[in-house]
């Protein structure tokens, strides 16, 4: 090929301009730390990470659904532990009544023990958080229990809320206070009846009543375990989500950056070259030994 | 040697011959660094013999013309190459600013406020009667409306700028026809001259075709007069002989953006490359394919978004009424115009129908069908939900600019070599000329020696004679 000036500085502008370009991406690389720093560098990597951070985003959300919701249920949990002692206590004094050795004098100091128990009871019930009574079903801002004389009445609904934590596993957040104390207040009311009569055999059957008034309590709080348990799991399976999701981002996104410091190298020597070699090549013809 | 007068005649021959030749030279070493300057080289012929017989002495030289170096099918490829090229370029400078836009590579775009927009939905699913999550709920909502309209308007305003560019570019386009119709006539006067006159105008009628292919869809081909005819898109004419046509860029009825005319033809959806053929595919097919996506998301969204939060209750148990402003497409099953006037209806957090409906302040269940819109799959006939929708967006927009690119690039190393070629052959090469020199130099002082040498006999005659 018959080379000619302008051939000369059109290429040694073009290969300049090359190294040029590839000095920037490379240095754009190692200042951000980033391969991908346009749609155009992976238009499916690109695509793949809005995925990605979206998925990330969601797994957040779980997470904050565990947290403020979990801390319902183990605050419910706790809570219905504490009512189970309440209620074994209730227990206990009214099989101190139904026996034939204490007279009516000590069953009225009974039942007033009792009563006193009851309204730990209705207090614990009544729990509110957050400005929410955590056992009202979804009238969470009226107290679901009232009582009048010795009858406690539930206000509330049997709406369950259930809270989502991971992608299709939704967890009970509440139970309703009817299911868990209805049984126990009304066997309450029985025995306070029972007692205060100084009927034994009526203070005898309202006993029997308590393993189910128990049973309801234990029922719910099991429930609510099983909540906790796949929260706690899902939290687990989020972890080793979430290592994956940024595994992948790092693929697609993270700069290789020893490759790219010695790109950056290798184009500045590559580019120092070739204006050398210009220097002493490019700038000679036959003029400069025409004498 | 018939005479000494006429060998003085021959050497004065000879001396112009060369001194013409190293004019050339001169020309060709001056315009080394012209852009479309084509090298010239003298034509030599031996001039007629003078007298009868046959010792009829020579007739010296005659320098006749001067050729200059140009391949015409590789000045057309360059041309060829530099129309798809001014369209990847007017494409990727556009590409460069919706993606800007979107603004995804920071990860700051559309998606980041519609996984909020949910979030919120689901956070206020954890306690629905809580103030302060309704409150959060309604400012994403707020956030994820003013991001489809500033994402929307923005497109709007890259493709006004578009319509604008096509206005200037339809004026350059103009003024190089009419500078390529005015070199037509004068190369068609200086035509078979061989004169420098002629080259000079060719080379620059050459540059002014390249400019007019970056420009535009063209092509060409010359006359017997030396002039070139181009016609455009369309098998539009743009220039015959010494008459050029004019473009107009003006709206027409039924049309928002400047139309393309040619001799009152409409030829907008004809022009597919060089600069204009760029800008109008921005214009006219790609951002009008982005905003329709983000419209079909925005009427999606409000869609699904008001049909579920109907049948939910709010905090004082009344059934919900529309949380965003209910869109009325312009034409019926449109969804044209969603993105921009999307805007959130509900102004007393109150009014979030967060509950079941008939259910307390307390329940969830609403909220939780309004935070799953998110997972479903509402778009592209129930294939994707509205996020997968716009990463297919976002996905578009990145292959879309990176085939320009790449295509840019490829033409860029095409036109390199075609230009090295083209070089090649009508560049100057500075090594050449200086042999020129020395060549024409040395006939030069040659013939000179030859005149002083005639001199000389003369002389010598006139002395014996005297």
């Amino acid at each position: 090929m018959r080379i000619t000036q302008t051939m000369i500085y059109r290429n040694l502008l073009a290969g300049a301009e090359t190294l040029r370009e590839n000095i920037e991406t490379a240095n754009q690389q190692v200042s951000t730390g980033k391969k991908l720093n346009s749609l155009a560098d992976s238009p499916s990597g690109s695509a793949e990470l809005v995925d990605l951070r979206a998925e990330l985003d969601c797994i957040d959300q779980y997470r904050e659904n565990a947290g403020s919701g979990g801390f319902f249920i183990s605050l419910a949990e706790s809570v219905l532990s504490s009512a189970y002692n309440t209620v074994t206590a209730i227990y206990t004094r009214g099989s101190a009544g139904a026996s034939s050795l204490y007279d009516d004098a000590y069953r009225t100091e009974l039942a007033n023990e009792v009563r006193s128990l009851r309204d730990q009871l209705l207090s614990l019930a009544n729990t509110e958080a957050q400005g929410r009574y955590i056992f009202a079903g979804s009238q969470v801002t009226t107290a679901p229990f009232a009582v009048s004389g010795d009858t406690v009445s539930y206000q509330g609904d049997l709406v369950q809320n259930g809270i989502d934590v991971d992608n299709g596993l939704q967890v009970q957040q509440n139970v309703a206070g009817s299911t868990v104390f209805s049984k126990a207040f009304s066997t309450v009311e029985q025995l306070l009846t029972a007692l205060e009569s100084g009927d034994q055999a009526a203070t005898q059957a309202a006993l029997s009543q308590f393993k189910d008034a128990l049973g309801d309590i234990s029922q719910a709080r099991a429930g609510l375990g099983v909540s906790l348990a796949a929260i706690q799991n899902a939290g687990t399976e989020q972890d080793s989500r979430e290592l994956a999701i940024h595994e992948r981002q790092g693929k697609i996104q993270d700069a290789n950056l020893a490759e790219a410091i010695s790109q950056l190298q290798a184009n500045e020597t590559a580019l120092e070259a070739t204006f050398t070699a210009r220097m002493v090549v490019g700038q000679r013809s036959l003029f400069d030994y025409l004498a | 040697m018939s005479s000494l007068f006429a060998g003085l005649h021959i050497g004065e021959r000879a001396l112009q011959a060369q001194q013409f030749a190293l004019e050339t030279t001169q020309r060709n070493i001056t315009n080394a660094n012209t852009p479309y300057y084509s090298r010239q080289r003298v034509n030599f012929i031996p001039g007629d013999p003078i007298g009868f017989g046959a010792v009829a002495p020579g007739g010296g030289v005659i320098a006749v013309s001067a050729d200059a170096f140009r391949d015409r099918f590789i000045d057309y490829r360059v041309t060829q190459e530099l129309q798809p090229k001014g369209e990847n370029d007017a494409v990727l400078s556009a590409l460069d600013q919706v993606e800007a836009l979107l603004n995804e590579s920071e990860g700051q775009g559309l998606q980041a406020v519609l996984s909020d927009f949910f979030s919120g939905f689901s956070s206020l699913a954890n306690a629905p009667e809580d103030p302060s999550l309704r409150s959060q709920v309604l400012v994403r909502a707020q956030d994820l409306a003013r991001e489809f309209t500033h994402v929307y308007e923005g497109l709007q305003s890259i493709q006004t700028s578009n319509d604008r560019a096509v206005e200037d570019t339809v004026s350059e386009i103009n003024s190089t026809t009419s500078a390529i119709a005015e070199l037509n006539s004068r190369i068609a006067q200086a035509h078979g001259l061989d004169s420098n006159e002629e080259y000079a105008l060719r080379d620059q009628r050459q540059q002014m075709l390249d400019k007019l292919a970056g420009l535009v869809d063209v092509s060409y081909w010359e006359t017997e007069s030396g002039a070139v005819t181009l016609t455009g898109a369309g098998g539009a004419m743009l220039v015959v002989e010494d008459n050029s046509y004019k473009m107009t860029a003006v709206t027409q009825p039924g049309t928002s953006y400047l139309q393309v005319l040619v001799g009152g033809q409409n030829i907008t959806s004809d022009i597919s490359s060089g600069k204009l053929g760029g800008l109008l595919k921005v214009r006219d097919s790609l951002i009008p394919g982005y905003l329709a996506r983000l419209d079909d998301m925005a009427a999606s969204l409000i869609d699904k978004v008001n049909t579920q939060h109907a049948l939910g209750a709010d905090l004082a148990g009344q059934q919900g009424g529309n949380f965003f402003a209910s869109f009325t497409p312009l034409i019926p099953g449109s969804s044209a115009g969603a993105a921009r006037s999307i805007s959130v209806a509900i102004t007393d957090p109150a009014k979030i129908a967060a509950a079941g409906l008939t259910e307390g302040p307390g329940s969830n269940a609403n909220a939780r069908l309004l935070a799953g819109i998110g997972d479903s799959k509402i778009l592209g006939g129930g294939t994707a939900t509205l996020e997968q929708y716009y990463s297919d967006l976002v996905f578009t927009v990145g292959a879309q600019a990176r085939t320009a690119r790449d295509a840019s690039e490829t033409q860029g190393n095409i036109l390199l070599q075609l230009q090295n070629q083209r070089d090649s052959i009508s560049g100057v090469n500075l090594d050449e000329e200086a042999v020129s020199i020395i060549k024409y130099q040395k006939a030069y002082e040659a013939s000179a020696r030859y005149i002083t040498v005639l001199n000389e006999l003369t002389e010598e005659v006139l002395g014996i004679l005297g």
